[in-house]
């Protein structure tokens, strides 16, 4: 099974790069955010993870297409 | 008729039925609706995800992933497709409309601004529940729409290839109708793609009248499940009936007036076909 990691330090997320979300076949990453919504105002604060990487088939377009080569793919 | 419609439908299809809108039904549901609307865009995905990575691995499980899937969503959230004239039904005894962008969306392609969620009920739900959250109301500005105008969106969005869907939060309170393609919603995906079923078809299938249709393919276009094929022998579209979800939203690019829904149930070999 694939091993997805996204180095949380050079991904360009807040620079609004969506790359990864759009370029993966079947779906793996999502954008989360970090904590439930509250009753409060406050920012909800949002990632990018490889939530469903049972599905990978190892095809490393996100690893091509990240600008900031922040995706490594190990089998 | 399928198992919701008989528990909750009384004689008519279950979100058909105006007790299912109910205040006493929300008071009742409130915990679940709330717990919804805090975790949609966080600790749901991540839940979904592990588990069904979980369930992957193990070859006997997987096969049972529907099931396990369906009996805890059902209790949490769980829908129907449906055409736009049931949507029409619906808003003849509904109150009010609002507006908010589709979490779906947000999570698969991280784009907040797409509006394309319809919180439906009786005054207070969406209204007041939503509004105690001001991430929603500020940020996600909830827009209040009237009914005519709500169904022209709809319609809208229907023309851009989106299907309506109804949810549930807990069967039977209902509260949002959903537009979607099959690439845009989550939901559609778990059930499609990884089989774990959140959505149910619905409960009409398209026929296409053989003797009206011209072969100009733009239903194909149109449906996000592949359920329409061509042949190049009949010059004609001819449509997969047990792959049909029963949208309906191929009608409205047919210049011809050839395709028809038909009710699900009154076909045998299709009444069971739910998934």
């Amino acid at each position: 099974m694939a091993k997805i990691s996204i180095d949380q330090t050079k991904c360009q997320y807040n620079e609004g790069c969506r790359r990864c979300l759009e370029v993966c076949w079947v779906g793996v990453f999502l954008m989360h955010s970090l904590k439930p919504r509250t009753r409060e105002h406050g920012p909800l604060g949002f990632r990018i993870s490889p939530i469903f990487d049972s599905l990978c088939i190892g095809c490393e377009e996100c690893v091509k297409n990240c600008r900031a080569e922040a995706i490594s793919v190990r089998y | 008729m399928c198992k919701y419609c008989v528990e909750h439908g009384e004689g008519k299809k279950w979100y058909l039925n105006a007790k299912n809108y109910s205040n006493e039904l929300l008071a009742k549901h409130e915990d679940i609706v709330k717990d919804g609307v805090e975790k949609i865009d966080s600790v749901a995905p991540l839940t979904l995800g592990r588990e069904l990575n979980r369930y992957r691995k193990i070859p006997i499980v997987r096969r049972l992933i529907p099931r396990i899937a369906q009996r805890k969503l059902e209790r949490w959230h769980f829908g129907q497709v449906l055409p736009i004239e049931d949507v029409e039904e619906i808003f003849g005894f509904i109150q009010s409309v609002v507006r908010f962008p589709c979490a779906c969306r947000s999570i698969l392609w991280g784009r907040r601004d797409q509006r394309y969620c319809y919180g439906i009920g009786l005054g207070i739900f969406p209204d007041q529940i939503m509004g105690q959250y001001p991430d929603i109301t500020e940020d996600l500005r909830l827009e209040k729409l009237q009914k005519d105008e709500a169904l022209r969106a709809l319609k809208g969005h229907e023309e851009q290839g989106n299907l309506h869907s109804v949810w549930t939060f807990g069967m039977p309170f209902t509260g949002v109708i959903c537009n979607c393609t099959l690439q845009d919603c989550l939901t559609m995906r778990t059930s499609v793609v990884y089989g774990a079923r959140m959505l149910m078809k619905g409960e009409y299938v398209a026929h296409i009248d053989i003797e009206k249709c011209n072969g100009c393919k733009e239903c194909m276009k149109q449906c996000s499940f592949g359920a329409i094929t061509y042949s190049s022998t009949l010059g004609r579209a001819k449509i997969n009936p047990q792959v049909c979800w029963g949208c309906g939203i191929c009608r409205i690019v047919c210049g011809e007036d050839a395709i028809v829904l038909k009710d699900r149930n009154a076909i045998p070999g299709l009444k069971d076909n739910w998934f």
